[in-house]
């Protein structure tokens, strides 16, 4: 490990930051791993809007993905349900 | 055991992410309701066999996703694999992200919000092949971890990682190709090309 990661430019550390984005990303990595590239971030603008952008992305994604449930739909169900409750 | 009877308070509120998941895979409002119907109804009959206190949300998107891979997938033509490999990691970002930064250290998020019609983005998802398109909804809208992925869609976590790595760098290369064409063409055509959720 050197003190400074900026020192790894383009390298060694970025390398290893981009390979495990989405690790880091989807919470998969261990708290000890999790430090080193937090503190990657911290101080490579580089890998640090990379991440960002990609945090951004997922979250439009999942917001542009939610649809209402028709409520014709949320009332079908609750019927079929207290039909099949009945033959029980 | 749970019990049968609490069945509809357990599970109802997981159905706008149900209904959600189901339109991206069918890509159709009315095989998404009748997806949606069948899983509940699957479930509620077998709920006295669901161990309560265990994960309810993933135990219901198992019966969805296995519901929909046994009655709709079968209609659908796969795309091969292969037209995969070419995409590079990071896709968009390289193109759209780091040439835009200034805007996108802003407020990336509107910014990505813009870029894209109110469809394009389940469109790109939607025209995913399945085995990609199940991990990625799974993580990247119902926000599943790996290993509960995993035991939704029964394939090891190794095969789940590269999935939705892979399904990941298409879904960016699709939509780089949307905020092209939105570019070139402020007023596209194709807009509404979307599923019609139904919810007006």
């Amino acid at each position: 490990m050197t003190d400074d990661p900026c020192a790894e430019l383009g390298s060694g550390e970025c390398q290893e930051a981009l390979q495990e984005l989405y690790h880091y990303l989807d919470g998969h990595l261990t708290v000890e791993r999790r430090t080193v590239i937090k503190s990657h971030l911290d101080f490579c603008g580089h890998c640090g809007s990379t991440y960002a952008f990609e945090f951004e992305l997922r979250q439009v994604v999942s917001r542009r993905c939610n649809d209402q449930v028709p409520e014709r739909l949320r009332a079908r169900i609750f019927q079929a349900i207290v039909d099949a409750q009945h033959e029980d | 055991m749970a019990e049968k009877a609490m069945f509809a308070d357990d599970a109802m509120p997981l159905m706008s992410g149900l209904y959600s998941a189901a339109l991206r895979m069918t890509r159709n409002a009315a095989d998404a309701e009748d997806l949606v119907q069948e899983t509940y109804l699957k479930a509620y009959r077998a709920y006295d066999r669901f161990e309560e206190g265990t994960n309810l949300k993933a135990w219901m998107y198992r019966i969805l996703t296995n519901t929909y891979i046994n009655a709709y997938r079968k209609k659908q033509r796969r795309p091969d694999e292969s037209d995969i490999d070419d995409v590079e990691d990071l896709y968009l970002y390289r193109r759209i992200g780091s040439a835009e930064s200034a805007v996108l250290g802003r407020s990336a998020e509107d910014e990505l919000m813009e870029l894209f019609g109110e469809d394009e983005i389940k469109v790109a998802l939607e025209d995913l092949p399945d085995h990609y398109r199940m991990p990625v909804i799974l993580a990247d809208v119902e926000g599943f971890a790996y290993r509960e992925i995993a035991e939704i869609l029964e394939v090891p976590i190794g095969t789940v990682m590269s999935r939705l790595h892979r399904g990941r760098k298409q879904l960016q290369k699709r939509l780089h190709g949307f905020a092209e064409e939105n570019r070139l063409l402020p007023e596209p055509e194709s807009a509404g090309v979307g599923v019609d959720a139904g919810a007006s």
